[in-house]
């Protein structure tokens, strides 16, 4: 994933030797909103009773990440192509006529 | 529904009681510790607050366009991430500051009762939904903690900790190190916990006083861990998108599918690949699915936006939000409707009092103690199992201190009520429909009806919520969808007129590789062969008969020379030397060329059809075959009649006429041809019945002719001839007629075909010619073999081999889909009373008095009346006003000023009247003030005996706008000789008389020059006092006036001025009567550059120093409301002097305050705050006014000299300070500093040092991002003369990398000045006699009582 991230930047035209800790930050910031992108659109495919027991684990505190993977895994269909979908989707967001 | 209140707290018993009189629980209360983990309460406060900054910040800008850029970035794409970004600075600056009210301008009393109300409210078993309460060994850590804290008390119980601070500081250590371990997974534990270790300490060491042994006190103590809530209640109600963004958030967990599956995503080509297309509308489509996907995106965040939006205001008015934020705008407006239904805690709390205090008197009493009782419990108990806030507390500082009194009063209040229903009798139950003792199974009961009525009003307030929602979620996406595709359309082309290899749609037709969707919809697919890859010419160049070449559309084969060359669209030459083989295909040289340039081949054989060729063959044919093929030779008739004369069968007159011409009547002319002829036939020889022709007449007019017939059975189809004017029909001997029907016979012509008949044309209809005979020759009927001549049609092809060229597929210009860019604008929650506390209110550099922030707000606050808020407006034609606080516009006002003046010495008269009479005793000293004075000239003077007559030679010399001197009694000046009482008097009583002399031998009339010489007892010695005594003398002198003309202004001067702008006065009464709304102004201050420009230490150090000043008052940067903002520099400084305000303004602010330095700056920052809503100020208030003048620039010399700030540490006031500065001339101060006059090697660090001190450190707190910071710094140094490339900026660093553009740029500056003959200004000390004292009478002694 960071990878992908990087890649943006690059696309975008963000300068190789930029300070270090500034480009993390970026890094970061990216990553973050990309994942953000692509919770929703995971959570935009999934049918709405789904997203009812989706809500009620969350609330769960006991919930850990593997459980909500597993849910994710079993009610996205095809959630590689959603992802895929939601990453190309993102990159054509950030960097606008550069995609 | 859970219950949120416990038993009445038992009263702490006073330690004095041990070791009797107290019961076991009590024991354990006063032993039980009690840790309160407050990061619930941090995170939302810094959430709070952070929600509120970046929606004030969202809704501020220099301008519209800085407005919309700024709502479209921090209130819409951006919002969450600054919100992260501002929550992460606040809560890091709560744990710091250890307050929880740091944000919120409350001091560490504030976050003290906080803590303590909510250690007692757990303590005391008020645990809210949602609050853990448990033994802290059951947690993490929690067993050694126990036992840490437990020693820590026997210690402090035993002595061995002897103070508070040590146990403080014990405690806070361990504290730290719990809370650090403490849900180490979960960001937002630990951060803050609230204790009473200390009280517990103190009642253990009590106990160990009064005998219990440490055993039992060790045994007793008990250590108990709560997870407290605190503040509002409303919580965001998320969907699942949002509450899955949150949940990932809090779990660190980046995305809800595992890292395989984006590793798989990101590894398809899609991801990576490029999204532009060659087909327009592929390109099309792609953008517009952008768009839509765009509009959806922004109608979620909008979404999530608004419920934010209505959390945050919920929020905010159940923590003391008044009618002023719930109304501060539209948005506001709107969110109000939404808002669930609240009651005041402060009412809840009265109604519990009367609960308690009524229930015994029973009857409707306790009925209306039952009803507030469920009433309370209900709106407390729901507030926290739904969270939400239905309870509104006084302000933010007072929710957890007002929550825990409702704990306790409702406690109170059940246990009155319930001892009340055990000893009501049955019939007075039973008439109030009370239908049980048991006040719980009571609450219960009455409560259905209480939630009833709040579910419905959360019903109805939902609904209306949901409304809005819609409506804008629907706008934002709308909004999202049109600008995405407008603005990502309009970005294209404004990038592609920059950017060369990508073509727009104003730049006509190119060969680019690369073009915009407009260009792409407007221009077609061009010529560019990658976009027409698959279409070509349609009409291949043949090369030879079995080959041909078919190129891209846009592309051609030319033949020059006998070479053929390849083109392309954009007329270059693909391949100069394109060869054939011999069989007429491309060569494999030419194969080999073309597919390294990328070219692809494609042969395809195909029949082409030639041109048919045509034979022809003689061939017999009957008659009929003739006629059918020659239809047009032959004309369809019909015969009418025969002109037979009346005589059938009988052949006479003109049916005897018909003769043969030609050569002596042989039929056959000289040419061969065949001849009839028709002229003998008589006008009359033609008739039949009663019809006639006449012969000669239908020869002259062209109507007869021969009809030939071929054989009897085609005689409807003859051969018509016509007959000329002479008679004479003659058939061409090669023409069909005359090869077939007729016969030379020896010179002798003889008609062979069927009939050859002399006839009237008559009429044609539908094809058939009617005609009518007047003669026939009968032929043999046997006409000539009639040989006809037949084509014969034969198809010819061929095969052709094309050979079809495709272009390299890269070449091909791709259309690039625009960026689809939601450009939004999202108006935020008006903010109107940020009552957070500026991060920076006041800072050192170059302060040299005044006051802080908190200063003047207590200063306000402890006279509310004080405030005078006035605000300015835009009317709806887009022109701005100025009202004051009651609506009605701001205006000047004699009487209103004369009113407030009498008001303020009346307080003076009250407060101080040692003070007031000196001011009486000074104003009558002198003479009244006359009706049109519209300002006096106020100036103290100490120890100015040298600078008093240059002074007053300035300042009377005073002129109009258009240069001509001001009317006398329109100014005066009055001068205040002060010095500390025995101090040995300077000649400055003495100067001023012989001033007035002199004035008025070259006038003919005295100056309106006033003094006062008195000596003031410490502390009063100062110049604060000084001005505020020579102030109020005036104001008092201005309201002894019987009649007063227009306003009056004070215009406030230092002593030692060089240079004084002659229209200082006029510019102060133009400018405050033009604007009402200013009540000061500052004039342009400066050192006198004559004689800064000496020493460029001096200089640049003054010059930076204006720069700053300058640049720290911009509009931008004048805004309270902004995280750094400081109280002391974002705003017009007002200074001491070249300074002007209204009289008015002064009695308003109380006058000058009794300080050593800085009464000046006070003026001003006490004057915003009386404008301002009371928290804040009105910066707006202080003006500008272009008058230029120059003081003395001795204390900043002194200031290098010594390295003693002017202003600082007393020095100011210091009297060795002040004897040194003024000890010197400034020829003799400036050769002290001689070192610095010019930039050296030497030097450079301190040049270096200062620029750096003056430039970025102090623009560092003057400005709300470091990146604003660097902004200023840029632009004084630029301002100084350095370019860009003599300095380096590297974060809290300025590194002068080359001085020689600042060296250039000051030797100019001195160049230019001496080229202007300028001759530097002396204050002198001229000695002239006094003409106009004041009596010694009225030279006091002055003591106060009182400050």
């Amino acid at each position: 994933m960071e990878e992908y991230i990087q890649q943006l930047l690059q696309d975008q035209g963000v300068p190789h030797d930029l300070d270090p800790e500034v480009r993390g930050q970026l890094v970061s910031d990216l990553m973050s909103r990309a994942l953000d992108f692509l919770n929703r659109r995971l959570i935009d495919s999934m049918s709405d009773e789904a997203v009812e027991h989706f809500t009620s684990l969350l609330d769960n505190p006991a919930t850990d990440a593997s459980q909500v993977q597993d849910f994710i895994a079993t009610n996205v269909m095809d959630k590689e192509k959603v992802t895929a979908d939601a990453l190309a989707e993102f990159r054509v967001l950030y960097l606008g006529d550069k995609a | 529904m859970t219950e949120t209140t416990a038993e009445l707290p038992v009263a702490p018993p006073a330690i004095e009681e041990f070791p009797g009189g107290i019961t076991e629980e009590q024991w354990k209360r006063l032993l039980q510790i009690q840790l309160a983990d407050e990061s619930h309460g941090v995170v939302g406060e810094a959430r709070d607050h952070a929600i509120e900054q970046v929606n004030h910040a969202a809704g501020e800008g220099r301008n519209r366009v800085t407005r919309f850029v700024k709502r479209v970035w921090q209130g819409n794409i951006a919002k969450d991430y600054y919100i992260r970004r501002e929550e992460q600075r606040g809560r890091q600056e709560i744990v710091e500051s250890g307050n929880i009210h740091r944000l919120r301008n409350g001091d560490q009393q504030a976050h003290d009762n906080t803590a303590a109300a909510i250690i007692t409210r757990v303590t005391e078993g008020f645990v809210r939904d949602g609050e853990t309460q448990r033994d802290v060994a059951e947690l993490t850590g929690g067993t050694q903690l126990k036992d840490e804290i437990k020693g820590l008390v026997r210690q402090y119980a035993e002595g061995t900790i002897t103070d508070d601070d040590a146990l403080t500081e014990a405690k806070t250590r361990l504290l730290n190190e719990f809370g650090k371990g403490l849900h180490a997974e979960d960001r937002n534990k630990g951060l803050m916990l609230a204790d009473n270790i200390l009280d517990v300490a103190r009642n253990a060491r009590a106990a160990l006083a009064h005998g219990i042994g440490i055993g039992r006190i060790e045994a007793a103590l008990g250590v108990k861990h709560a997870d407290v809530k605190m503040g509002a209640t409303t919580e965001l109600r998320l969907n699942a998108a949002e509450k899955a963004t949150n949940w990932l958030y809090q779990h660190k967990a980046g995305s809800l599918v595992n890292e395989t599956t984006l590793a798989a995503a990101v590894s398809i080509p899609l991801i990576a690949g490029k999204f532009a297309a060659r087909k327009v509308a592929t390109t099309a489509g792609r953008f517009i699915g952008l768009g839509a996907g765009a509009a959806v995106v922004a109608g979620v965040r909008e979404s999530y936006h608004i419920k934010q939006d209505r959390q945050i205001h919920m929020r905010e008015m159940a923590t003391g939000g008044g009618d002023a934020i719930a109304h501060a705008g539209k948005k506001r407006e709107k969110m109000e409707a939404t808002r669930y239904g609240t009651a005041s805690a402060q009412d809840l709390l009265a109604d519990l009092r009367i609960a308690s205090e009524s229930a015994g008197n029973g009857g409707a009493d306790l009925t209306d103690a039952i009803d507030a009782l469920t009433h309370v419990r209900t709106r407390m108990t729901l507030s926290d199992e739904r969270k939400m806030d239905l309870i509104q507390y006084s302000d933010k500082l007072s929710v957890e201190t007002e929550r825990l009194d409702l704990n306790i009063r409702l406690a109170e209040a059940r246990v009155a009520v319930q001892n009340a229903l055990t000893n009501v009798d049955d019939a007075t139950l039973a008439a109030h429909g009370i239908t049980t003792r048991d006040i719980g199974a009571l609450l219960d009961e009455r409560s259905t009806a209480v939630i009833e009525h709040i579910d419905g009003d959360v019903t109805a307030r939902d609904a209306v919520f949901r409304k809005l929602q819609r409506k804008e979620v629907l706008k934002a996406a709308t909004a999202a969808f049109v600008t995405s595709e407008v603005i990502g359309l309009g970005i294209q082309e404004a990038k592609a007129a920059m950017d060369g290899s990508l073509q727009g749609v104003f730049e006509g037709d190119g060969d680019g590789q690369r073009r915009t969707l407009l260009a792409g919809i407007f221009r077609g697919n061009g010529h560019h062969a990658g976009e027409l890859a698959n279409q070509h010419t349609g009409t291949p160049t043949e090369i030879g008969q079995h080959s041909a070449v078919d190129v891209p559309k846009g592309y051609h084969l030319n033949q020059v020379d006998g070479k053929w060359e390849l083109f392309s669209s954009s007329n270059k030459v693909v391949d100069g030397n394109v060869t054939f083989d011999p069989s007429g295909h491309l060569s494999d040289a030419t194969k080999e060329a073309l597919t390294q340039k990328g070219f692809a081949f494609t042969d395809a054989a195909h029949t082409v059809t030639d041109p048919n060729t045509i034979t022809y063959a003689d061939t017999h044919v009957s008659a009929d075959e003739y006629i059918n093929t020659h239809s047009k030779d032959f004309t369809t008739v019909s015969r009418e009649l025969w002109y037979d004369n009346n005589t059938p069968n009988v052949y006479d007159k003109n049916e005897l006429g018909l003769w043969w011409g030609g050569e002596n009547g042989t039929g056959v002319d000289a040419q061969g041809n065949y001849v009839f002829s028709v002229a003998d036939m008589s006008p009359d020889g033609s008739f039949h019945d009663g019809l006639s022709a006449n012969a000669q007449s239908l020869i002259h007019e062209g109507k007869m002719a021969m009809a030939l017939s071929v054989t009897d059975g085609t005689q409807q189809h003859v051969i018509m001839v016509h007959i000329n004017e002479q008679g004479q029909a003659i058939i061409n001997k090669d023409s069909f007629a005359g090869k077939t029907l007729f016969a030379n016979q020896g010179g002798q012509a003889h008609y062979v075909g069927a009939y050859a008949e002399a006839v009237q044309l008559g009429d044609t209809h539908n094809g058939v010619q009617s005609m009518r005979m007047l003669a026939t020759v009968v032929g043999d009927k046997n006409p000539h073999a009639i040989i006809d001549r037949i084509p014969t049609t034969v198809h010819h092809s061929h095969e052709l081999i094309t050979t079809t060229l495709t272009p390299p597929v890269e070449a091909a210009p791709l259309i690039e889909v625009p960026p689809a860019i939601p450009i939004v604008a999202r108006r935020s929650l008006e903010s109107p009373e940020l009552d957070a506390i500026p991060r920076n209110p006041n800072i050192s550099p170059f302060y040299y008095g005044g006051r802080s922030l908190q200063e003047v707000r207590d200063w306000l606050a402890a006279d509310p009346s004080r405030l005078k808020t006035r605000r300015e407006i835009t009317n709806e034609d887009g022109t701005k006003s100025w009202l004051e606080a009651d609506g009605e516009p701001v205006v000047r006002s004699v009487e209103r000023e004369r009113e407030l003046i009498r008001a303020y010495l009346e307080r003076q008269r009250a407060e101080s009247p040692d003070h007031y009479a000196m001011v009486q005793r000074m104003a009558a000293a002198i003479k009244p003030m006359p009706k049109t004075t519209r300002v006096t000239v106020n100036v103290p003077a100490w120890m100015e005996e040298s600078n008093l007559d240059h002074f007053l030679s300035e300042f009377t010399a005073q002129v109009d706008r258009d240069g001509n001197p001001l009317p006398p009694e329109t100014y005066e000046i009055n001068v205040l000789i002060n010095r500390k009482t025995g101090t040995p008097a300077d000649d400055s009583v003495g100067v001023i008389g012989r001033f007035v002399e002199k004035f008025e031998q070259e006038h003919g009339f005295k100056p309106n020059v006033n003094y006062y010489n008195i000596e003031l007892d410490p502390p009063f010695n100062n110049v604060g006092y000084a001005r505020k005594l020579l102030t109020d003398a005036t104001v008092l002198r201005s309201v002894d006036r019987t009649q007063q003309d227009a306003a009056l202004y004070i215009e406030t001067e230092d002593a030692d001025l060089m240079n004084v702008d002659r229209k200082t006065v006029i510019n102060l009464i133009n400018k405050l009567d033009a604007s009402p709304q200013l009540d000061a102004v500052r004039g342009v201050q400066d050192r006198t550059p004559e004689y800064m420009m000496q020493n460029d230490l001096l200089f640049l150090r003054q010059r930076a120093g204006n720069f700053f000043e300058i640049l720290a008052r911009k509009k931008e940067y004048r805004d309270p409301t902004q995280p750094n903002w400081n109280f002391t520099w974002n705003r017009v400084v007002t200074g001491g002097w070249n300074t002007g305000y209204t009289a008015e303004a002064y009695a308003l602010i109380d006058g000058y305050d009794s300080v050593e330095q800085g009464e000046d700056m006070s003026v001003g920052e006490k004057l915003t705050m009386i404008r301002g809503d009371g928290k804040l100020p009105n910066l707006e208030v202080i003006g500008t006014v272009a008058s230029r003048t120059d003081s003395s620039p001795r204390r900043f010399i002194h200031e290098i000299a010594t390295d003693k700030s002017p202003y600082a540490d007393g020095n100011f006031a210091d009297e060795e300070v002040n004897d040194s500065i003024r000890g010197n001339s400034l020829e003799d101060a400036l050769a002290a500093i001689q070192r610095f006059s010019r930039i050296t090697p030497e030097n450079e660090a301190a040049f270096n040092g200062a620029i750096q001190y003056i430039a970025l450190d102090a623009a560092r707190m003057i400005t709300p991002s470091p990146e604003e910071a660097d902004h200023v710094a840029r632009r004084i140094l630029f301002w100084l003369g350095f370019k860009k490339e003599d300095y380096e900026l590297n974060g809290d660093m300025l590194t002068i990398k080359s001085w020689d553009s600042v060296k250039h740029a000051l030797d100019d500056y001195r160049e230019r000045y001496r080229a202007k003959n300028y001759t530097p200004k002396h204050a002198s000390s001229k000695i002239y006699s006094p003409k106009r004292i004041v009596p010694e009478s009225y030279t006091p002694r002055h003591v106060l009582a009182t400050a």
